[in-house]
This record gives structure tokens, sequence and C-alpha cells, in this order.
């Protein structure tokens, strides 16, 4: 009889422990998702950041100095990306302290030498932030149809899609933001 | 002597339970205390933010042509720039000043954040670390003198925004934590109206 009550009581036990395991387990799960939120909020900020990082630039390298403005795409460029040594940038690019900045203001590489929305394209930053390090920001410029941006074009046209994938070792999945630049 | 054994039994059976409920409660409490700092400072961050990129991107608006600059006074921590914000008709004198000084916040890390508007002064007291701003010119190249002396240079601008919980919390099972929970916010924002 006793056995009986024993073995009830520890499978009652078991039945519990496991309650409380899983219990536990949920709200690790939880703090888990909250302080990934964190990183989310920084990265999206971060991507953020770049697109309106571009959105300071000429449509194209095409339309550089140009006072007339175009009135057909043909004649925009019609490999995006970096145009000349001029534009060449190190990969990464991460805050550098190097002229034209200084140790008291650091800047990243393309605000001053990416003159053009599709020098973007194939670009990569690393970012250390204060509170985490390692954000990867990866960009693709593509051509895209005005009236579907989610579309593809080869040819050129009047409205490019910035493509900005944000990686950090402290979340699980990666970022896509897009943002499509009218001309 | 069978009985005396399920009661020894039952005794240590329940100590046991006793003591997992009472660890248990702990942790929920420990952890619904951590949820709740975090999502608030989280909160508290990104809405003042929000609030400045908002009044920084309408800075210029409905101001007329003429004027030396929108931008009045620029340099890392401060900011004092002209702008239509609430859309009443009249042009609205804005700043946004981040004060070093120490605060009676148990963080002593946090600082407050003081926003001008036409003369008003309030504090924003959301637990901001560190706030600075970059300033960039027409084709993008960053303005490295500060304070900025030519703010009609500006044509952009990139806030970062280091914050954390105004008090000071680390959880027991993430010793290893330098920081309290908090959030770096950037954002590079390029005001349609500045002139």
């Amino acid at each position: 009889m006793m056995g009986t009550n024993v073995i009830l009581a520890v499978g009652a036990l078991v039945i519990f422990g496991t309650f409380l395991s899983s219990s536990n387990h949920l709200m690790t799960v939880n703090t888990q998702i909250a302080e990934q939120n964190e990183y989310y909020i920084t990265a999206i900020s971060l991507g953020q950041s770049v697109i309106a990082e571009a959105k300071t630039k000429f449509f194209d390298q095409k339309v550089v100095g140009r006072t007339i403005p175009l009135t057909v795409p043909d004649s925009l460029s019609v490999v995006l990306g970096r145009d000349g040594v001029l534009e060449a940038i190190p990969s990464p690019d991460t805050l550098t302290t190097a002229a034209p900045y200084s140790s008291t203001n650091p800047g990243y590489v393309s605000t001053y030498k990416f003159n053009d929305v599709d020098d973007y394209n194939g670009y990569y930053r690393l970012v250390n932030t204060p509170r985490a390090e390692g954000y990867q920001i990866r960009t693709k410029v593509q051509y895209t149809s005005p009236s579907y941006p989610d579309s593809v074009r080869l040819t050129p046209s009047f409205c490019k899609r910035m493509s900005v994938t944000v990686k950090s070792p402290f979340i699980p999945d990666s970022i896509i933001i897009a943002y499509a630049f009218t001309y | 002597m069978s009985g005396i054994l399920d009661v020894i039994c039952s005794l240590v059976i329940s100590g046991i339970v006793l003591v997992m409920i009472v660890t248990f409660n702990g942790t929920i409490a420990e952890h619904a205390g951590a949820q709740t700092v975090r999502v608030v400072t989280q909160t508290n961050l990104t809405t003042a933010c929000d609030m400045m990129e908002f009044e920084l991107r309408k800075m210029g608006y409905l101001v007329p042509l003429g004027y030396d600059s929108v931008i009045t006074y620029a340099d890392s921590t401060k900011i004092t720039f002209k702008g239509d914000i609430d859309h009443n008709g009249s042009v609205d004198l804005v700043t946004y000043a981040f004060d070093p000084s120490i605060t009676s916040n148990a963080n002593k890390r946090t600082h407050l954040l003081r926003r001008t508007f036409n003369g008003s002064q309030q504090i924003i007291n959301v637990g901001i670390i560190k706030l600075k701003i970059t300033y960039y010119d027409s084709i993008g190249t960053q303005i490295t003198q500060n304070p900025v002396t030519s703010t009609k240079r500006i044509k952009s601008l990139r806030l970062s925004v280091n914050g954390e919980s105004t008090v000071p919390f680390i959880s027991s099972d993430e010793k290893y934590l330098k920081f309290s929970p908090g959030v770096y916010w950037e954002r590079t924002i390029k005001p349609q109206n500045l002139n």
C-alpha cells in the first residue's frame, strides 16, 4: 500500500516538474524574444539609415551635373554599381577616422565617395554599435517598373529598387527593407 | 512503521514541491520585472526617437524663402531649427539638446533630452546615454566642423541615440551582461524643405 502511495506521489512530482520545466522554457523564450527585439529595432534603424543616406545622392551617374532632366530612361546607366576607381571603397565599409574624418568625428567612406543611388549595388557595411557588434548590412540595387516596384527590369527605367539586408549575430533571421527611388 | 515512513516520504516530497514552487514564483517575478523594464525602455526610446525624427523631417516646412538658414544652431548634441511643425501657419522654433549633467535617475549613466518649442521647454527623460547628431552637405559629405558655422550647408543629418533603462537592471541569470536593457537607434534624415 505504501509503495503505491509513494509511486503516485513521485508520479505527481514528475508531472509537476514537467509543468515547471515547460513554464521555465516558455519564460526563457519570452526573454529571448524581448532581448532580440532590441537588436531588431537597431537593425531596422541601421537599414533605414543606409536607404536615407542613398536618398541624398543623385538618381544615376548619368544625371550628375545635368541641368536638363532626362525624358527617356535609355541614357541611364545600364550596369548598376560603382563608377570607376574614384568610387572604390573598402569592403566591408566600417566607421573610419581617416581623412576627411577624425577620431572625434568618424564616418563611413560611402557617404562621401558615392554620388548616385546605384553605387550602393553590392555595398557591404559592417556596423558596431555601442551595445552590439557585427551588424552586416548588404545592399542590392535593381531597375524596376515605376508602376510595379516589386518587379525587376534588366533595362534602364526611371525607378530603382534598393533592397537592404541586415544580419546580426544576435537575431536568428535577417531583415530585408526595400525602397523604390524614382527619377 | 509503514505509517511513519509514509509521513516522512510525504514531508520530503511536499518540501521538494514547496521549494520548486517558491523558486518558480521567484523566477516568474524576476522575468516579469525584466520584461517590463525591457519593453518600457524600448518603447520609450523608440517613441522619443520617432518624435524627434518626425519634427526633424519637418524642418523648413512653410519657412518663407529668404531666411538665412532653417537651422539656426547645429552641433553634435544640439540642434535648433525652424519649421511649421504643428501646421498652424506660423513658423516654430524647435531645439533638441542633450543635457550631459547627472540626473536623479537610478541609472546614473542616463541623461535628459531637452526639447524647446517656441521657448517652452520640455524634459524628455527616457534613459538616453548618448545622443550624437552628424551633419552632411548636399552631396552627402560629412561636415566635421563642430559646431557647424555655416548651417546653410546642412542638407541631411544622422541621429544616433543610445539608451538604457532609467533604472539599472541586470537579471540574476544574466550577470555577464554589461548594460541594463536598452536600445541603439540610428537614422539618417533628409528633410525635404532645407533651403
